[in-house]
Formats: C-alpha cells, structure tokens, sequence
C-alpha cells in the first residue's frame, strides 16, 4: 500500500475508535449548543460570536494538551494519526464557527479563525507533549488529568499578568494575536519534527 | 531718536495684534444665544485668511458616560479676502464648546461657551432697528432674544431653536424670504401694527390674522389685546415637542432596520443537526474517502453559511424624507435610521444629527457617527426649505403625482375611493397630525400638507 494510501487508513482507523469518533459528533454538537443559547439572549445574533469562540478555543486546547499529554505511550503512526484526526475534528466544526461568526458580524478577520482552528489543536498537542515527557520524567503521570486543565488556567494568568495574549487560547479567540500566532506555530512546528524524528529513528 | 523708534516699534505691533484679532470672527446662535439640542446659525467671516479652517468641538459626555466628542469641521476657500460663511450647525447638549479657526497649524482665532448659558428654551426673536416698543414686565413665551431684522437668516434649519419671530415696530428691513423661512420651519411669525404700515412687503405677508405657512404661522397682532398675551397664546403648544420632532420620532420608528438574523435559529439548528449526523456517518462508515467527504462537506457548509448569514453590508442605513407644507411654503425634514453591525463608521452624506450622543464628525453636508456594534440610532438631518407637493386647493387635497392621498380624520387615515388602506409610515405620521391633514408618500418622501386655521 502506498504510504498516503496507508496513513488515510490509519486516520479512519483512529478515527473510527471510540475516544475520537465521540468527539466527531460531541465537539460540532457543542458548538451548535453554545449557538443556540446565545442566539437566543438579550444581545441576539449579536452576542453569539465572542461565547463561541471561547468555547471553541478552551475545548480545542484542552483536547490537544489532552492528547498530546497521552501522546509518548503511543507509537510513531498512531501519534501521526491521532494529530491527523484531531485536525479534521476540528475542522468538522468550523460551519457553525463561521456561521456565528458570519451572523454577529464580529470584527474578526475570516482569515484569523481559518489558521488559528487547526494551529490550535496543533500546537496545543505540541505543548501536551512537552507536558507528558515532564510528568514523566517527574514521575507522575497519574496526575495528568489534573495538571491538563491546570496548565490551560495557567496560560491565562500568564497571559493576564504578561498583558500579551501569549498562550491563551481564551483570547485569541476574539482578537488576533501575532505572538499568539507564533507561539502556535513553534509548537506545532515542534509536535511535526518530534513526530518526523520519531520515524525516522 | 530711540525713544521714538521704541515708540513706533509698539505702536506697530499693537497696530498689528488689533487686526490678528480681527482676521475671524464666529458667531453661534442668534446673537450669540445658542438653544441646545437644536440647529442653530453659524456665520463665520475671515479676512485675508487662504485655506482657512473653523472647528467646532463639543463634549456630549457626562461624568458617568465620559468624554463623548462631537466635532463640526468646515474648510474656507484658499484665496484670499473676505469670505462670509454662513450655515446651520446641531448643538447638542454639551459639557464644553470651543472654536477654533487654523490656517495650517496656526490657531489664528479661538474661543468657548460656557455651558451654563445654553438651555433647550426656544426663543422669541424681536426683529427690530432699535430698542423695542414691547412692554416691560410682562411674561413674553421663549427666551427674549434682539436681532437686526437685516440678520434673519433666510434658512429653515436657522429657525430650529426659535418659536417665534416678532417683527417690531419699524423693522423695515426685514426680509420677506427670511420671515418665510421662518414660518415655513414652524416658527410663529408676527409683526407689530407699525411695521406692515411702514413696509408694504411685509404687508403682504400678513394678508389674515392668522395664516399657515409651512409647519408655522403668520399672525397680526392687535395692540389693543396685549401683544404679551397674544403671543403667549399663539405659542401655547400643548406638546413639549415641536410637529416636526414628534414626526421625526414616529418615522424614525416605523422605519426601523431589521436587525435580526437572516436565518432563523430553529431552521439553523435543524440544518446543525443535519450535517452532524451526516458527518459522523460519513466518517464512520465511509472509510479514508468518507472522511475525506467529510471535510469537503464541512468545507462546503462554511461557505454556505458565510455567505448566507452575514448580512449584506457593515452598515445599513434606512432614509425617508418628509416634506411638511401649508400656503406654498414648505420644509424637507430627513430622517435617517442606521445600525453598524461591524462597528465601522455610518456615513451620512448630508449634514445630521445623532438623537442620541455618539461620536462625531460632521461637515456643512456630511456627517460620520461611530455606533457601538448592533445599535440602531435615529439621526435627524438638516431641514430646508422646499416647495410642498401636496397642497390644499378648493377644499380638496392636490398632490403632483398618481399616488393616493389620504385625509386624517376621527378614525385615521382614510384615502378616496379605491385607494388601498393607508401604509404604515402613513398611518404612524397621521398619529402625530391635526385632523385634517393631508398625508402621501411619494418616491421615498412623506408629504404633510397641514389644513389651514391657527394653532
């Protein structure tokens, strides 16, 4: 089998299992859910952008530390495969995405939430890697899902504390961030080199 | 010798500051009475000043709301000489006024009003040569303002703040156009006994005791009466507001922008629940290709839902016209509703004012106001003179034209036979009017011809 051919099926096959072909359904449901609630406040399809995208953005990192944590007990195909998976979970739901962001009129570049989605699955699976290789090292991995959602609080303090929406996928979600960018690109840069690295060793 | 040459030195430069002093002057308001929440008259002159600049800068903010900036800027031909600027400039309420007049970046004049000194009293202007004849001590309506009758200027958007013009004794050289302005912008315009005597186009004007002119009036006065009581029940208005703000609000309400969605929730959320279902089969059970058709899915369900939910353009601005005549005079009022769904500018191209405060730019026919996102506001524009459409002939309503007519009676509105049931801009206008108005709307304009008699 030629190995696009084979990595293809390996997504299916990682999709199809039941942790992500979950996700499939539950991540899109609870974007329209986040729609429907707002859609119908005070502010109408006004207000329905900023609470999406911040849902949209906390649920995204915290799969992406979340695997990317679990990522150095799997081998290198099923890393490949798992990131794969993750992108095109989250590209499943960028119609209601677009849908609030096209309904409320939010000052946001289209351009902006087109990159940041995938960036953001990416690069916080990046981070969950070095997250996972420290608790590893430290001993204490039994602690990971504890120190996951610790480690998301954590990016928005810093951010807070900094001024400068560094890591915080809360805020990046409304305004466009260069150095959020940058940072999502480095550790995705990270995630595809550790996975290259991995192969070829 | 240098004492002397000291002495010239001085004189020269003081000689010199004299006319810098002199290079602009700005008058605000009515003899410099200005009426808040209302257009009052600009009249700038500036000597010997090429590419001169005026600004007038406001705060409409409050200590709760902060600084909220208005400005009115106008730019002066580049020759040189004197040029005389004339125009109509919406004063809101405001914390501080100041006027500057550049030529680049040298403020060559400058000043202030105080605030404390504006109040949103309408005036009763006395046109008059010299010190009046009316009696002292009696209650006059409005703030009593004196003006040259040579200085009435000839606008309707001038006579905004004004609630009356009384012509006095021997004001000869009031202009006929500028008492017509009055009237026709809903001022009540009278003149004492001795000034149609002295003047016959005046007396011409004042043909009955009382005529409708536009949204206001001419009226004599009876000496023997008491001009004092006359006036005061001539501009007894049971109404705090003016015919044609109360006009404006109801116009500004029934054109209201539709800010709601272009979709509906319910059908969206089937439409969201749909597409779950047919990508989790997708992917599922399509094996590699269905994932892929899956994502193409996804692909196409965002551009369809991009393209159909936003809405046309950042800003929507709505406009209806409104021409509100009597006795072949009349005044156009423009009333404009604007929402920003993206929080960009709304652009007005002609000159407005917010009814609420907000953020401005204006010029003499532009004004930009910056909206918070999804918020709907009324501006009202400047209103000027026009020739009314719809008019009063024999008892029966002529309006140019072959849109029906309706006549505000008892029960509302009601057209001519086979006329269709009068539409919702007509019947929100007719709520306003006395019975026996004359109402149409005709290309995007509602035309108001007012029946005659006094008020």
């Amino acid at each position: 089998m030629r190995p696009g051919l084979a990595l293809a099926e390996r997504v299916h096959e990682r999709l199809s299992r039941e942790d992500l072909i979950s996700l499939v359904v539950f991540y899109p449901a609870l974007l329209l859910v986040v729609l429907a609630l707002t859609w119908q406040g005070t502010s109408g399809p006004a207000g329905v952008w900023t609470p999406l995208a911040h849902a949209r953005g906390i649920a995204l990192a915290l799969l992406g530390l979340g695997y990317g944590v679990g990522l150095a007990q799997e081998a290198v195909n099923d890393r490949r495969a798992t990131a794969i998976a993750l992108v095109i979970i989250a590209l499943l739901g960028l119609p209601v995405e677009l849908a609030a962001l096209a309904a409320s009129f939010a000052p946001v570049p289209l351009a902006w939430i087109l990159a940041l989605t995938p960036l953001t699955v990416l690069g916080f699976m990046g981070m969950g890697q070095i997250l996972g290789a420290l608790l590893a090292t430290l001993r204490v991995r039994a602690l990971a899902p504890v120190v996951v959602p610790a480690a998301l609080a954590g990016t928005l303090f810093l951010d807070i504390s900094l001024g400068v929406n560094l890591l915080s996928p809360f805020h990046a979600a409304t305004t466009p961030s260069t150095p959020h960018l940058v940072v999502l690109m480095a550790a995705s840069l990270w995630l595809l080199l550790s996975m290259w690295r991995g192969s070829s060793r | 010798m240098a004492r002397i040459l000291a002495s010239l030195i001085l004189l020269l430069s003081a000689a010199c500051g004299f006319a810098q002093r002199e290079q602009a002057t700005v008058e605000l308001g009515h003899s410099g009475v200005l009426v808040a929440d209302a257009w009052n008259p600009l009249r700038l002159v500036v000597r010997d000043l090429p590419g001169a600049s005026l600004e007038v800068a406001f705060d409409q903010g409050t200590l709760r709301t902060g600084e909220i900036p208005g400005t009115y800027t106008v730019s002066l031909p580049g020759s040189g000489g004197v040029h005389v600027f004339e125009d109509d400039l919406y004063v809101p309420r405001f914390t501080s006024l100041v006027w500057r007049v550049r030529q680049g970046d040298v403020v060559v004049a400058s000043g202030a009003v105080d605030p404390r000194m504006v109040s949103d009293e309408p005036l009763l202007l006395i046109a008059g040569d010299g010190p009046s004849g009316l009696p002292t001590g009696e209650e006059l309506p409005g703030r009593l303002v004196h003006v040259h009758p040579a200085q009435l200027p000839g606008r309707a958007a001038a006579y905004d703040p004004v609630l009356a013009v009384l012509v006095d004794s021997g004001a000869t050289s009031a202009d006929p156009a500028a008492l017509a302005a009055a009237a026709a912008a809903g001022s009540i315009v009278t003149a004492m006994p001795g000034a149609l005597e002295a003047s016959e186009g005046l007396a011409l004007l004042f043909s009955g005791s009382v005529q409708r002119v536009g949204s206001g009036y001419f009226a004599t006065l009876d000496e023997a009466q008491g001009v004092a009581a006359q006036l005061r029940a001539l501009a007894a208005v049971p109404e705090e507001e003016s015919l044609q703000r109360r006009i404006g609000t109801a116009v500004a309400r029934a054109i209201s922008i539709d800010s709601g969605a272009t979709v509906p929730l319910m059908p969206l959320l089937t439409i969201g629940a749909v597409y779950i279902l047919v990508s989790y089969l997708l992917t599922r059970f399509g094996g590699p290709i269905g994932v892929f058709s899956a994502l193409i899915l996804a692909a196409g369900a965002s551009f369809l839902a991009f393209a159909h939910l936003r809405p046309p353009a950042p800003v929507a601005v709505a406009n209806t016209r409104v021409l509100i005549g009597a006795g072949g005079l009349g005044t156009e009022y423009s009333y404009f509703t604007a929402i920003s769904y993206s929080g960009e500018p709304v652009t007005l191209d002609r000159a407005a004012a917010p009814a609420t405060p907000v953020p401005y730019r204006g010029t003499p026919d532009a004004l930009e106001a910056r909206l918070p996102r999804w918020s709907e506001l009324a501006f009202e524009g400047k209103p000027t003179l026009a020739t009314p459409l719809l008019t009063w002939r024999d008892d029966s309503p002529q309006l140019r034209g072959n849109d029906p007519v309706y006549v505000v009676g008892e029960d509302g509105p009601a057209g001519g036979d086979g006329a269709p049931p009068a539409p919702a801009l007509i019947q929100a206008v007719a709520r306003e009017v006395p019975a026996g108005t004359a109402l149409a709307v005709s290309g995007g304009t509602v035309h108001v011809a007012l029946p005659a008699g006094g008020p």
